[in-house]
């Protein structure tokens, strides 16, 4: 049996809710515990505004305040249809836990001694990150495989933020968008690479439509992931740092211009 | 109900945080900046032709081939590709180098733009040109990338203009290096090092140091223009 730990930003976090419910499900895979940060720490909503600036208020307005509202209701490639076919539309994380005899923790930040603990008494298999910041080096080293990680760039060319613009900005022809699971390791998307999914753009998507259907693959390359994993199918490929470069957050008019060459791209 | 008010709410505050200037702004303040200070450059003697007033040649031959200006006749030609330095010694800058990594403390030390554009601009010793494009430029871009409005202190530390001078050379820098190697993450962080100083410069700034802002403009526009973005 695999001991998996699921490690959440927020305690309604619709991916880590859909990964939950999928690995729940799963032969051969035990949910040993969730682990929920809390949202709310002036040290980090401090260093979040200076990396995202005024992305960070329309970020905790998606997430936070519209959450499953965010989306089109009939969008059948969203994590919250996936949600609603599961039946955990509206539910939080702490509610599935308790209706599944799930142990779950809220801490205030994912490096914590508390959590250190809380691995060690699970004999923790595997970590998978839904979010929630960076992983130091000594929760990293816990779990006897790692900690899983889905980026949403293919690795190991585009490590960072903003990596499905970088992409289509830097396309001759079609972007390398997609999806890469990941272990974690104290770089930047430097971690050795599981699977990876190609998530092209189709016509008449956006940057944002697009977007939302990654997000809507996300939990089940992560349950394709631990299931070989589990099977001894899958062997890590290290990534060597040359092999690739890591992007910041991207600049409002190139955001632009990489919408406007998304639609140049689909349009011919 | 209480969502919307929400949404408003974190909306208005998105706006009052929004640090990007839009593209119509930046262009309108850069070309009708550059004819004024053009003008009052030129009505000085030829003998007293202002060293600032080359980086406005410079702007101004920069967005003139971009197609977004005409140029003027009769002015002074300037010479070289990088903006006059006093006293700048790439060997002393280099012989600075050896014992001591680029970025320490958030510092950089002085002259580190002007230094690394002469490396990127074919200047120097191979070996010093190889850590330019493997290890300082690319530090380089993280410290600006992370540090934002902190980064490119200086060390020894400096005053507020020649702080804000090294930031400009250091956007100077970048997109060129993004010229250079075709790299988009240099222009991206140029880009924002122009965004955050635009408030500084529109103010009433030494005119050495609102030339210099130009000329980042200038270079930043001209590349946009170039690679259609």
């Amino acid at each position: 049996m695999m001991r998996v730990v699921l490690f959440s930003p927020t305690g309604k976090s619709l991916y880590a809710r859909m990964v939950l419910h999928l690995l729940a499900q799963e032969p051969g895979v035990e949910v040993a515990g969730v682990v929920i940060r809390g949202i709310w720490s002036w040290r980090r909503l401090r260093g979040d505004l200076r990396r995202d600036g005024p992305r960070l208020m329309r970020k905790i307005y998606a997430k936070l305040v519209l959450g499953e509202r965010a989306y089109a209701p009939q969008d059948t490639d969203s994590l919250v249809w996936h949600l609603r076919e599961a039946g955990l539309e509206g539910q939080s994380l702490k509610r599935i836990c308790r209706a599944r005899g799930i142990a779950c923790i809220s801490v205030r930040d994912l490096n914590s001694a508390k959590v250190e603990t809380f691995l060690k008494a699970r004999e923790t298999d595997l970590v998978v990150f839904t979010g929630g910041g960076l992983i130091r080096r000594k929760i990293l080293a816990l779990p006897r495989l790692g900690v899983m990680n889905c980026h949403a760039g293919i690795l190991p060319r585009y490590r960072g933020m903003d990596v499905v613009e970088w992409a289509i900005l830097e396309a001759q022809a079609e972007p390398e968008t997609g999806l890469t699971l990941h272990f974690m390791d104290p770089g930047v998307d430097t971690g050795p690479i599981l699977l990876r999914e190609p998530v092209r753009p189709r016509a008449g998507e956006d940057l944002a439509r697009l977007r939302t259907r990654m997000e809507g693959r996300m939990p089940f390359l992560v349950l394709e992931g631990v299931r070989g994993l589990k099977d001894g199918r899958l062997q890590p490929i290290m990534q060597e740092p040359e092999d690739g470069r890591q992007y910041f957050v991207i600049h409002p008019r190139l955001r632009c211009a990489a919408e406007r060459r998304l639609a140049a791209i689909l349009g011919s | 109900m209480i969502h919307r008010f929400a949404g408003w709410l974190l909306e208005a505050a998105a706006r009052m945080l929004e640090d990007s200037i839009p593209e119509e702004r930046l262009r309108s303040f850069l070309i009708s900046d550059v004819g004024r200070l053009l003008d009052q450059a030129g009505g000085q003697a030829d003998a007293a032709w202002p060293t600032w007033a080359d980086d406005l040649r410079m702007a101004e031959r920069l967005l003139s081939e971009a197609g977004l200006w005409q140029a003027r006749e009769g002015l002074p030609e300037v010479t070289g590709s990088w903006p006059r330095q006093e006293g700048m010694d790439l060997e002393r800058w280099l012989e600075g180098m050896r014992n001591t990594r680029l970025i320490e403390a958030g510092c950089v030390p002085r002259g580190t733009a002007a230094a690394l554009a002469r490396l990127l601009g074919g200047e120097g010793p191979p070996d010093a040109r190889k850590a330019m494009q493997e290890r300082w430029l690319p530090a380089l871009l993280r410290h600006v990338e992370l540090k934002r409005r902190e980064a490119l202190r200086l060390r020894p530390s400096g005053t507020p203009l020649e702080t804000w001078m090294e930031r400009d050379e250091t956007a100077i820098l970048f997109v060129r290096a993004a010229k250079t190697w075709g790299d988009l993450r240099y222009l991206n962080a140029a880009m924002k090092l122009n965004d955050w100083g635009y408030a500084v410069h529109r103010r009433a700034v030494p005119v050495q140091l609102r030339a210099r802002y130009l000329l980042a403009l200038a270079e930043q526009e001209a590349l946009i223009e170039a690679w259609e973005l």
